[in-house]
């Protein structure tokens, strides 16, 4: 088996998670930080295949949902950005107890940057990958907030008018976000330019705000770059996942 | 609440099982079928939201991925039915589970209409924007609606209808797994001779629904069987956004399966 499912101890119930082990000697292993709310259900497919293509290189891979996030366990309500770095290091630690003495890498995920880059403050991994970083949470909840009124708005969505499609700030894009996680986007920023660039890998469209001379840049394409902004569901094509897959392992991590 | 548990179905397939103690064992599964390409937690969490609350009731549900579906990497050549009828089976020997309900949103509500028929183990089809045909009631909710709005709207709705007809020559039928019209009506009665509860619950978001009467226009006399159940919610969407839409719907449905199948 490729890909074994687990759960994760944390304080607050277990996570759930899936180990993605090579059939060769372990390189190093990834802690991938999924993105937060509709981008997490979006992109899962993509980044299992992601997570399948790394460990044919070599690459020990754990996804795993935050607590209050997908399979695992606690509410959604429960569902914090402190929260989301308590999962993270437990992961972290499950992680590092399977690949056994190899180099640790935290590849985060849009709003999953900024649990990955907590992690690599704390010396918790010694690479940080940012996949189409989120670098500031008010930035980003302010375009959710905006989005979610197209869509609450939509007629393709609602075709009978109903009265109560007003902003509803207990929500984001369908999914409940309460005082306490507005109050941690509204004030979360990353700095790329503190990071040690050497250790920084960046994919992107293009290179974001701040992005020090140092760090590499892995340039995404529209296939594996768009499914941030759309919001149907669709076959995620292989070939550019397994491509981004030998560039990463050539360019993004140098053991 | 009982702690959720994996369970391996062969090759790298697994799912999780909600409520899979001793005291439910011998009872009733529901399986949660894939949403369209959505992975097993479903819209907006809905799948795992209904497995806990489930559990609450006893009642055990199972999520899972269709090969080529979410974590379920491999795409396979087999026949889906045929896939899913061994994953019941596996859930049988694994656990116990000899009676199924199936189905769930969209494509799911076809899977489970099609499974049902095929394996006598099921005993309750969920179907949520499933199988309805576009008859005499459709045509008249759509110019009721058109007759609604003011005159100068309807050019714009003729204009907008052209050019989605143009865009897309799908129907509905089409574009879904269903059979050709008119068989429903056999198997609809097939099933509930069977003695297999049926639920079905269409939102505002399935466009090919406007009208509640179009579901006994297509599923015909037995759609009045006492073990089927029927629901238009015409004011939700398809994929339930709304959060106080997804609490009505897991307790729609949680007093359903209460009803029907809690041991």
């Amino acid at each position: 088996m490729t890909a074994e499912p687990l759960w994760i101890s944390v304080a607050g119930g277990r996570l759930f998670g899936v180990l993605h082990m090579p059939d060769v000697p372990v390189r190093a292993g990834i802690i991938l930080c999924p993105p937060f709310f509709h981008e997490q259900v979006r992109s899962q497919r993509l980044f299992a295949l992601l997570a399948d293509a790394l460990r044919g290189h070599g690459f020990a891979v754990l996804r795993f949902d935050y607590l209050g996030t997908g399979d695992s366990e606690g509410s959604d309500e429960s569902f914090t950005l402190l929260g989301a770095a308590r999962s993270t290091a437990a992961a972290v630690d499950l992680l590092g107890q399977r690949a056994g003495q190899v180099p640790l890498i935290g590849l985060g995920i849009r709003a999953g940057a900024h649990p990955a880059a907590e992690m690599f403050k704390q010396g918790k991994v010694e690479r940080l990958w940012l996949w189409q970083p989120i670098l500031r949470g008010r930035d980003y909840l302010e375009q959710l907030r905006e989005r979610a009124h197209v869509e609450r708005q939509s007629s393709e969505r609602y075709a009978h008018p109903r009265a109560d499609l007003a902003e509803d700030m207990d929500t984001v894009m369908g999914f409940p976000c309460g005082a306490a996680l507005r109050d941690e986007l509204d004030h979360a920023e990353l700095a790329l330019d503190g990071m040690d660039a050497t250790r920084l890998t960046v994919l992107d469209v293009s290179a974001p705000e701040g992005l020090p001379a140092l760090s590499t840049m892995l340039v995404l394409d529209e296939s594996l770059a768009a499914w941030a902004d759309q919001l149907d569901m669709a076959r995620v094509a292989v070939a550019p996942i397994k491509a981004l897959a030998a560039r990463l392992a050539e360019t993004g991590f140098r053991a | 609440m009982s702690q959720e548990a994996i369970v391996q179905l062969g090759g790298d397939r697994f799912g999780l099982l909600s409520a899979g103690d001793a005291r439910v064992q011998r009872g009733t599964c529901l399986l949660l079928l894939n949403a369209g390409f959505i992975h097993r937690s479903g819209p907006f969490r809905l799948h795992v939201r209904l497995a806990r609350r489930l559990a609450q009731a006893g009642i055990a549900s199972f999520r899972f991925d269709a090969p080529g579906i979410g974590d379920a990497l491999a795409r396979s050549d087999r026949p889906l039915l045929e896939t899913m009828r061994a994953d019941m089976d596996a859930l049988e020997q694994q656990h116990g589970f000899r009676r199924f309900v199936v189905g769930g949103l969209c494509s799911a509500a076809d899977l489970g209409w099609q499974l049902a028929l095929a394996d006598p183990r099921v005993v309750g089809v969920l179907s949520i924007d499933g199988l309805a045909r576009m008859g005499w009631w459709y045509r008249w909710a759509r110019l009721r609606r058109l007759l609604a709005k003011p005159p100068a709207a309807w050019m714009q709705s003729l204009k907008r209808h052209s050019r989605r007809r143009a865009a897309s020559s799908m129907s509905a039928a089409e574009l879904r797994d269903w059979p050709e019209p008119g068989v429903e009506r056999g198997q609809i009665k097939a099933l509930v001779e069977r003695g297999v509860a049926l639920m079905f619950l269409f939102t505002g978001g399935a466009g090919y629904f406007l009208h509640p009467r179009q579901f006994g226009e297509t599923y015909s006399a037995a759609s009045k069987a006492e073990s089927v159940q029927f629901d238009h919610w015409p004011q939700c969407d398809h994929t339930f956004f709304k959060e106080t839409d997804r609490r009505k719907l897991i307790e729609h449905l949680a007093q359903w399966m209460t009803r029907r199948f809690a041991p």
